[in-house]
């Protein structure tokens, strides 16, 4: 095996490993070409922020989705998300492309429900409206997908005319992809 | 255009490229940051990076967290998968790798009068990954998708299911998609 620095790279004639520590295998160069995390299972970068829970509080018309539950099977809450599990604000900590999703069932409707998730505060960013039938249980779905500057936030809320139903009806999710 | 091994870093004053023996592109690592994984051809390089979209033939209501959608081997338009990561006879998405995933599902009300209840179940647990498709406008055709985004361990099982009310409607009029996004830095 041999590897041979050009110019302008690299040229090898089976692999080029990249190591840690000398031993740890970090990135994996292949004949096939691309670059891998130490497999070709690995294509994705290292999630660092990543949540995914559902509220506790705060399912009324006007108020901010607040005092999530996050250890939920499959869920979770990683150590520099941004999100404060507390108060439902997920605040971007670093500058790139993040996807968000929210769901929710409406509870008392009285006509259409409208559920948002917030960008900086507006309702206007990404909204939707559950199925106009008033009552209970019509089912609301915003996915967006946002390229946000450190320092943005996001939330969920129902702004107007019902409330979300409590407990584990409702979820808000997001991860940065890039 | 020169690239050069100082002590811990590889610098380049340009992209730096990665070659087979022939010459041929198999990776750049471009002056912009990005890094493109391609096979000269332009084809991802990650040919294994779990990937499926297919739609279920067999739909069933149960309170039994084991029994979910299945018998997705009809082939429908778009169906398929990368990775070995989805069991088509019985349903299941079993992750190959531990990390973050996104899915998407989607289903319709079929008949009757009664709500439908959908989830997407993660090792048999559906709590915060479930809503409602209402009957109000009679009793088919209700609709409702959904996107979840989950942290896996290695060898969780995800499957779309009905666990009360009336069933899915079958065949194109549900799906189930899901991708790897990449490993959970914690």
């Amino acid at each position: 095996m041999a590897i041979t620095l050009r110019g302008d790279g690299f040229q090898y004639d089976t692999e080029l490993n990249l190591k840690v520590d000398n031993t740890d295998v970090v990135e994996n160069h292949g004949l096939a070409g691309g670059s891998t995390n130490s497999d070709q299972y690995c294509g994705g970068h290292t999630v660092r922020s990543y949540f995914s829970g559902y509220p506790n509080s705060n399912h009324g018309t006007g108020n901010v989705w607040q005092t999530y539950s996050t250890d939920e099977v499959a869920s979770g809450n990683s150590t520099n998300s941004g999100f404060n599990a507390a108060t439902g604000r997920f605040t971007a900590p670093k500058t790139g492309c993040y996807i968000f999703t929210m769901a929710g069932i409406t509870s008392s409707g009285n006509s259409d429900t409208r559920f948002a998730i917030m960008l900086n505060g507006n309702t206007n960013a990404s909204h939707c409206i559950s199925d106009r039938q008033g009552g209970n249980y019509s089912p609301t779905v915003i996915s967006a997908t946002w390229y946000l500057n450190a320092g943005d936030y996001t939330e969920c809320t129902v702004y107007s005319g019902g409330n979300a139903h409590g407990g584990s009806w409702n979820h808000f999710a997001g991860v940065q992809i890039a | 255009m020169a690239t050069s091994i100082n002590q811990n870093q590889i610098v380049s004053d340009g992209a730096m490229f990665y070659r087979d023996t022939s010459g041929n592109v198999m990776c750049t690592h471009h002056s912009n940051g990005a890094i493109s994984s391609n096979d000269g051809s332009g084809n991802s390089a990650a040919r294994k990076r779990p990937w499926f979209k297919y739609h279920a033939a067999t739909t069933e209501t149960s309170g039994n967290t084991s029994t979910h959608a299945r018998n997705y081997n009809s082939g429908l338009s778009g169906s398929g998968q990368v990775g070995d990561c989805f069991n088509v006879t019985n349903g299941r998405f079993t992750a190959p790798r531990a990390g973050i995933y996104l899915f998407t599902i989607d289903s319709i009300t079929n008949s009757g009068g009664t709500d439908n209840r959908h989830a997407l179940y993660v090792n048999a647990t559906y709590h915060s990954r479930r809503t409602i498709n209402v009957s109000n406008h009679g009793g088919t055709h209700n609709n409702r998708p959904a996107t979840y985004i989950c942290n896996l361990a290695e060898g969780d099982w995800v499957a779309m299911a009905d666990h009360e009310g009336i069933k899915s409607h079958e065949n194109t009029w549900n799906h189930f998609s899901g991708t790897y996004i990449g490993p959970y830095g914690g």
